[in-house]
């Protein structure tokens, strides 16, 4: 287990080197830059720009300005915003709990639906269940999400009036109720397409396991089909399904940039896009290896989570 | 072996009359296994021999409905099973019965050790939800009988190998756990399929010894499935021989190891290797020329005509044979068994 880690944290760390270092070319090769927003607001002279390029360091070549940035968070500087000059750390967390929130009720939604939906498709298979489940998940696979929640909002918002239009809470209320009630949307469309590969995942891996002789040992028991499907089937038919978890952490974040963007949800992933937008270098660089070092734990915590959860891996010699 | 005087007038634990199955494939409807009557008593075991294909293992899941239900598989015929002082019809009798049925009165032992138990749950936990679901009781009271089982099917140390998980244990030891499980509310009928064929030699012995010490202590009928003769000389009172799909010949061991009617049990106990059999030695082990043929292609006719050394043109190719009996006990289904009698009878 030790050595499992210390390997794992080997290649993690070069991971997220080689994604620090395309992610600060990309970013530097957009066009623009932070000094172009400055030129913008119009009453900065020359001599004035000259001077802030100088002490940002933008000035210096690109190679150089990546040590400098590399060396300042590996000691754990991850600078400070262009836009408001708060440090990048503060500004992430304070976007981070809208983001958790959004990313944990549509997984929930997804985990619940797609599971049973997968369950029930594999054990009526080639039924008109399973048939309507596969066109709605090939359907929601396909659907662009920011078409999606625009829909969304037209359908829900606009017409039906049923639900808020975005932000995450009325100001001035922010009770549990009303934040509820604003997730709704916003969690339902992040929800979509995990929905879809959990219950597509789900119907292959249960297909997997009621095919297997110890079903055929179970049903020989006398035990009635609910509960062989929930205490025989469902439990080694969950198993690959939390390596699937931690795989849907990149899905979910970037679907959360485009939710929270077309909800005005202020979360990370608008955050990271106004950044952008703004050439806050700082902060795109400090969400950028941030989510990466995300997606990594994530990943890490599935993998453990695997061995706890099969006795075959966990290797208790009871 | 010996039964007590007071249970002959008893019914057979089971009785299967005319039992056939047919799949409905792509292809159309294939007719699997056909024509398969038997009964076996308490304390009786019956072996059902036979190629791979011959619809041994089919017959065994059809007997509990272990196979795909309709419309993928249909079931015609009679399993009677006898139990508390009733018979059951497995064949009609209804889901909820069956799964009274399956597990307390009727068991089965399957072919592979190393994946028919469960992965993610204890050998104790396993065994103890049989007991629970059909013996009422709690859950220590099941797991203290779990543990009584597996002392009695000879795992050593029970109390800490009910807490093992299956990956924790071998195959032989695994298959022992089988058994237990399918011994854990005293059933009057086990389903053995194939149950030593995954194992080593020695351990196949042992779990061989094992079924006959539990058979001779609680009386139990087993329908030992098989295709290994050496076994079934060890094991069987009675012997079925089936090929493609129908029984072939059925009378009792020593008759048919002695006296082997039907040419295709005739090939099987030839082409079985005998290290005392010197005048043959240096020459190749006889085998039955041909394959089994594909029960959507019978020949017609007799199914075993075009590999055997019998055959008649005229006779064995005109009508299918009728499973008759030319002694008592011995049935065999052959147009040319008269024939064959009197010749080995002449020898």
């Amino acid at each position: 287990m030790t050595r499992f880690l210390i390997v794992r944290l080997g290649q993690s760390l070069l991971l997220l080197w080689i994604v620090s270092i395309v992610g600060f070319a990309i970013l530097h090769l957009a066009p623009g830059g932070p000094m172009s927003q400055f030129a913008e607001a119009g009453n900065m002279t020359q001599a004035d720009m000259d001077r802030m390029a100088e002490q940002l360091g933008l000035n210096r070549p690109l190679p150089l300005q990546y040590v400098q940035w590399l060396s300042n968070i590996v000691v754990g500087d991850w600078g400070v915003s262009y836009r408001d000059q708060q440090p990048v750390l503060r500004i992430i967390f304070s976007h981070l709990g809208a983001t958790f929130e959004l990313m944990l009720a549509s997984t929930l939604i997804a985990i619940f639906i797609g599971v049973w939906v997968g369950v029930l498709g594999a054990v009526w298979r080639y039924s008109l269940f399973d048939s309507v489940a596969t066109i709605f998940a090939m359907v929601a696979l396909s659907i662009p999400t920011f078409w999606f929640g625009l829909v969304v909002i037209w359908f829900f918002s606009i017409e039906l009036g049923w639900l808020p239009a975005g932000s995450r809470m009325t100001p001035g209320d922010g009770s549990f109720m009303n934040r509820v009630h604003h997730l709704i949307g916003p969690a339902l469309v992040l929800a979509l397409v995990s929905t879809a590969i959990w219950s597509r995942y789900m119907r292959s891996s249960m297909l997997d396991v009621i095919n297997q002789d110890y079903i055929r040992t179970a049903r020989s028991k006398g035990i009635s089909e609910w509960r062989i499907l929930t205490r025989h089937a469902l439990r080694n038919a969950l198993l690959p399904m939390i390596t699937i978890l931690g795989l849907q952490l990149p899905n979910l974040l970037s679907g959360a940039l485009v939710t929270e963007t077309v909800f005005s949800w202020p979360g990370m992933g608008r955050l990271f896009l106004d950044s952008i937008n703004y050439r806050d270098y700082p902060t795109v660089m400090g969400i950028l290896m941030f989510t990466a070092i995300l997606v990594l734990i994530g990943n890490l915590i599935a993998d453990i989570l695997y061995g706890l959860a099969d006795p075959r891996i966990g290797g208790r010699a009871r | 072996m010996s039964r007590p005087q007071t249970q002959a007038a008893a019914p057979p634990v089971l009785q299967v009359r005319d039992l056939a199955i047919t799949f409905n494939t792509r292809a159309g409807p294939v007719r699997a296994v056909s024509d398969v009557n038997f009964e076996i008593a308490r304390g009786e075991t019956l072996a059902i021999v036979g190629e791979s294909g011959s619809g041994k293992s089919v017959t065994s899941l059809a007997m509990l409905r272990l196979l795909p239900g309709a419309p993928f598989c249909d079931v015609s015929g009679q399993v009677l099973l006898s139990h508390d002082g009733q018979q059951t019809d497995l064949v009609t009798c209804s889901t909820a019965e069956m799964r009274g049925i399956r597990g307390r009165h009727a068991s089965i032992v399957f072919q592979e050790p190393m994946t028919s138990l469960n992965p993610v749950h204890t050998a104790g936990t396993q065994i103890a939800e049989s007991i629970r679901r059909h013996m009422g009781l709690g859950q220590r009271a099941a797991m203290e009988r779990a543990i009584e089982l597996l002392d009695l099917v000879g795992i050593p140390d029970p109390r800490s190998r009910a807490a093992s998980f299956p990956h924790e244990m071998s195959g032989g030891m695994r298959q022992r756990v089988m058994i237990a499980l399918a011994l854990a509310c005293d059933p009057s009928l086990l389903i053995a399929d194939e149950p030593t064929t995954a194992l080593d030699v020695t351990i196949q012995a042992q779990i061989i010894e094992l079924m006959k010490e539990i058979q001779a202590r609680t009386d139990l009928a087993i329908i030992f499935i098989t295709h290994n003769l050496g076994v079934v000389a060890d094991v069987a009172d009675k012997v079925m021989v089936m090929y493609a799909g129908s029984p072939v010949e059925t009378a009792p061991v020593a008759d048919l190891f002695e006296r082997p009617l039907m040419p295709y049990t005739r090939g099987l106990l030839q082409s079985v290797p005998r290290i005392t059999f010197s005048a043959s030695r240096g020459q190749p082990l006889p085998a039955i020329r041909g394959t089994v043929p594909s029960p959507l292609a019978l020949p017609k006719g007799c199914s075993f005509g075009p590999r055997c050394d019998w055959f008649l043109s005229g006779t064995c190719d005109a009508g299918t044979p009728l499973l008759q009996s030319v002694q008592r006990g011995h049935d065999v289904r052959c147009h040319r068994c008269e024939t064959i009698l009197q010749e080995s009878a002449i020898q």
